[in-house]
């Protein structure tokens, strides 16, 4: 169980965020090709290590938060709004 | 199609009495109506919610934050449940005559959406209230941490939950403990409440506007 600190609640419990995937990622803009939106849509880095992700506090305030967390021990980094 | 379960009406607690263990603390249970609206702060418009709230008497907590007001909008109580964003609360009158009168009175500076038909309030109070509870809350309802100007959401039983404390008049120390959750899950939290309260006992009381 991760103890998340919701900059807007304070500490919660994981169990009331929703994981919302890969922060780093942007989305490619109209000028892209295929290969950028297959890579933007399917293709994940999988770091054992750090990683930038959005959590939404939906069990909370229902904000979109952003999170670093890292994979291999769970350390959360800390997190903000986007 | 299964029937429903006998003596449960919208707010899910069985008739008022006794339930659960004969213990001599019991916790007392009461379902309880609201009027809501949600109230949320439109984009650059803060110091102009800030006056209009002001005009009509409504106040504005911070996050994480409940306050009660009087006289001009009657008792509301008014949490704060994310940035920008405030449920406010009413003791039941005309439908949408509350709503109307807060929408009328922030104008432009908020949205303002009626949502007390969506919500089932449960009170939880006495002696054991905390121990009943904390057999699905996960926030820290110590008196220390959860005073009676606090306010949250969370989720209790996979439910979720706005929590804020609806005590009697300078009886801070016997905290009541008040429950919003939508209307749907009236039965499914009750029977949570039911459960949790077994072990203490529960008297159940009638439901209530107040
Ligand atoms: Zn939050």
């Amino acid at each position: 169980m991760l103890r998340i600190t919701c900059p807007h609640c304070g500490p919660r419990d994981e169990i009331e965020f929703r994981y919302r995937g890969d922060a780093s990622l942007s989305r490619p803009g109209p000028e892209d090709d295929a290969k950028a939106f297959q890579r933007y849509a399917y293709e994940r880095e999988n770091p054992a290590g750090m990683h930038l992700e959005w959590w939404l506090h939906v069990g909370g305030c229902r904000r979109a938060l952003k999170l670093q967390r890292d994979t291999a021990s769970h350390v959360i980094g800390g997190a903000g709004e986007p | 199609m299964s029937k429903p379960e006998r003596g449960l009406g919208w707010g899910g607690l069985p008739p008022p009495g006794h339930h659960g263990a004969l213990g001599r603390d019991p916790v007392k249970l009461q379902a309880f109506m609201r009027d809501a609206v949600e109230v949320r702060l439109a984009p650059g418009m803060a110091e102009a919610l800030r006056h209009a709230a002001a005009g009509l008497g409504l106040a504005l907590p911070g996050m994480g934050e409940s306050a009660g007001t009087g006289s001009a909008t009657g008792a509301v109580t008014t949490l704060g449940l994310a940035p920008g964003e405030w449920l406010a609360l009413a003791r039941p009158e005309e439908p949408g005559a509350f709503a109307r009168r807060i929408a009328s009175g922030l104008e432009a500076a908020a949205s303002v959406v009626e949502t007390g038909h969506g919500l089932a309030c449960f009170s939880v109070s006495g002696r054991a209230a905390r121990e009943v509870l904390a057999k699905g809350c996960r926030l820290d309802l110590h008196p220390a941490v959860f005073t009676s100007s606090t306010a949250a959401r969370t989720v209790i039983a996979q439910i979720p939950v706005t929590l804020w404390r609806k005590d009697e008049a300078g009886a801070a120390d016997s905290p009541v403990f008040a429950l919003a959750v939508p209307l749907t899950f009236a039965q499914s939290f009750a029977h949570f409440l039911l459960g949790a309260s077994a072990g203490t006992g529960a008297e159940i009381l009638p439901a209530s506007k107040d």
